[in-house]
């Protein structure tokens, strides 16, 4: 970069130096253009600022504020300058602090987002295993109910017909019972018609006595024919 | 010793440095700035 020289100054830089290099050279040249490296020698505010020849010379007074200002302005950009760096390092950090923490909440929301969607999809798929759940509930309740039903109604008619087998059981035995009281009545009734029949035919009928009985005679005995044979 | 007997000397030598160039360029920069031909203050020194 070019620091404001004209070509006669690059001229001047790019010339061998006057003194073989020594910088400390310049520094006097420096000195006097500042007018008081060398006091006594007159430069600057010591009498010769109008002399002929020395009009283009800056005074002590100009050169020193030129020193000041130098410095001054040298200072000020460095102050500047780092405070520009500082300024813009600071809001490079704060931006990219900020850009990171937006970055984050942004992945943070990405991420709860993505939770919240799966979450939705597991009520979902749950809400419709829970509306499966009660229709498979339902159907088996109303298909134990209707075994229930089924069953009930099968012991009922199974109950029904046992209490018909018992009644009939009891009914024919009963009825056997008064079948058998029956005819031994009738075998009775029979029987004593038989015997009413046989007394009333066997009336007046002399009968050989059936049976025998045995006694002393007839007192006083008599004696003769055969002993104790009485009739009585 | 020169710098400690001269504060002017010090002085020259931290306008330098602040510059951050060297002496001849930083004599040449300030003589224009005041309006002086650096030639004629080399010639004299010579």
């Amino acid at each position: 970069m070019d620091n404001g020289l004209t070509a006669a100054d690059v001229a001047l830089l790019n010339k061998n130096d006057d003194w073989g290099g020594n910088s400390f050279m310049w520094i006097f040249a420096l000195l006097i253009l500042a007018g008081g490296g060398f006091g006594g020698l007159g430069w600057g505010n010591n009498g010769f600022a109008n002399a002929l020849g020395y009009q283009n010379l800056a005074t002590q007074n100009d050169v020193q504020r030129g020193f000041d200002n130098q410095n001054l302005q040298a200072q000020t950009r460095d102050i500047l300058s780092a405070t520009t760096n500082g300024t813009a390092q600071t809001i490079a950090a704060s931006t990219q602090n900020a850009t990171n923490a937006i970055n984050a909440i942004k992945d943070g929301n990405a991420a709860l987002i993505r939770e919240f969607g799966n979450v939705e999809t597991a009520l979902t798929a749950l809400s419709g295993k829970q509306q499966e759940c009660c229709c498979d509930i339902k159907q088996l309740v109303q298909a134990t109910a209707a075994n229930t039903d089924a069953q009930i109604a099968r012991n009922n008619y199974d109950a029904a017909m046992r209490d018909a087998a018992t009644n009939a059981n009891f009914t024919a035995q009963i009825q056997s019972v008064k079948d058998m009281m029956a005819q031994n009545k009738i075998e009775a009734q029979a029987q004593r018609i038989n015997q009413l029949e046989l007394a009333q035919a066997t009336a007046g009928v002399l009968r050989f006595p059936n049976t025998w009985s045995y006694g002393a005679g007839p007192f006083p005995p008599v004696f003769g024919g055969c002993y104790g044979n009485n009739n009585i | 010793m020169l710098v400690q007997q001269n504060p002017q000397v010090q002085q020259a030598m931290n306008l330098i440095n602040s510059m951050g160039t060297s002496p001849q360029q930083a004599f040449i920069q300030l003589a224009k700035m005041k309006g002086v031909n650096p030639e004629q203050i080399i010639n004299m020194l010579k």
